[in-house]
């Protein structure tokens, strides 16, 4: 683990949906991660006034030769306006990574992989997904997303594709802010009858990853523990609403 | 469960926090010192920024850690915990 921040070279950038975008760096270091990990990262101002935030890191682990990250903006945010606006290709900044090992998942685990996001806490789920994809056994994986609007789905056509590899991966999505006209997931928030429908039996073992804002993360990690899901078999990561996180 | 929709958790201190540390403080154990719940760091809900960090417990509210950085000094507080236990298994790559 490289715990001394390094200089990151924006390789390429992909937006997401009008207020996420995706960020491909280019890291001489980089020592390889863990699926969900993060990084941090630093912006000083011509002043020295330094800002760092935490971003999820959203592309398959190993030790590969970029790394994405992807960024919401958050409107009044000190760091977010400007990777998800300013930051062009070629610019560089500092970064610092991979960090945390407590809510990581390798894909040599077996156990069926019960993914549960909210907003942009999809970001380290993707990175979970994508390291499954690759992998040569592929655990049953579940992902139950909730997003405010359709326009809002992060990685959209992407996890549609994952659907139709028929590699024992499914999808239920939830919108809670209003659907369009054809829509067939679910329209509300996601509570604990969602939860019994779309995730796995606690009899069946599952590593459960949950992540999103801290209320979403709060509610969701209560009702499966009371599905009967051990708590250590229930793996959270939260962001505030000021936190600025992905 | 404590509900408190400003606060984050443990994960995010591992670049700060983590820096002093020779190993991944999220997944160190945490024996809460007032409930006896155990938790990994990384659960841990997270108040304070950057100079200051403070870590609760996640069942009974409990600071089971503070931790204090002056000019690259760290200043760590954990009689709020019991215990903290460690697992030798290597680092995550």
């Amino acid at each position: 683990m490289l715990r001394d921040w390094q200089l990151a070279t924006v390789a390429a950038i992909r937006d997401e949906t009008p207020s996420v975008r995706t960020i491909a760096f280019s890291l001489p270091q980089w020592t390889g991660h863990l699926a969900g990990q993060h990084v941090d990262v630093r912006l000083t101002t011509d002043d020295g006034y330094q800002a760092e935030r935490s971003y999820s890191i959203a592309s398959p682990s190993g030790r590969t030769a970029l790394i994405e990250i992807t960024v919401e903006r958050i409107a009044d945010g000190e760091v977010s306006p400007f990777l998800t606006a300013q930051l062009a290709l070629g610019d560089t900044i500092e970064l610092r990574g991979p960090l945390g090992g407590y809510f990581t998942w390798r894909p040599d685990n077996p156990a069926p992989l019960m993914l549960i996001a909210g907003g942009s806490g999809i970001v380290p789920l993707m990175s979970m997904l994508r390291t499954r994809t690759k992998a040569a056994n592929r655990p049953p994986a579940r992902l139950l997303y909730s997003s405010r609007q359709f326009e809002e789905i992060i990685y959209r056509s992407e996890l549609d594709r994952l659907v139709t590899t028929n590699d024992g991966f499914s999808l239920n999505t939830a919108l809670t802010r209003g659907a369009p006209a054809n829509w067939s997931g679910e329209t509300r928030r996601v509570d604990g009858d969602m939860l019994a429908k779309y995730t796995f039996p606690a009899a069946q073992a599952p590593h459960n990853f949950v992540c999103g804002p801290t209320s979403f993360v709060e509610t969701v990690a209560d009702r499966l523990v009371a599905l009967g899901h051990q708590e250590n078999a229930i793996k959270t990561e939260r962001f505030g609403p000021t936190g600025e996180k992905r | 469960m404590i509900e408190d929709a400003r606060a984050s958790d443990g994960n995010a201190v591992a670049g700060p926090l983590g820096r002093f540390f020779a190993f991944d403080i999220t997944r160190m154990m945490v024996i809460c010192a007032k409930c006896a719940s155990e938790s990994p760091l990384g659960a841990l809900r997270l108040y304070g920024d950057q100079m200051g960090i403070v870590l609760r417990c996640v069942h009974c509210g409990e600071v089971n850690l503070r931790a204090l950085e002056v000019k690259g000094v760290l200043s760590l507080d954990a009689r709020g915990a019991t215990r903290l236990i460690l697992h030798s298994t290597v680092d995550p790559l």
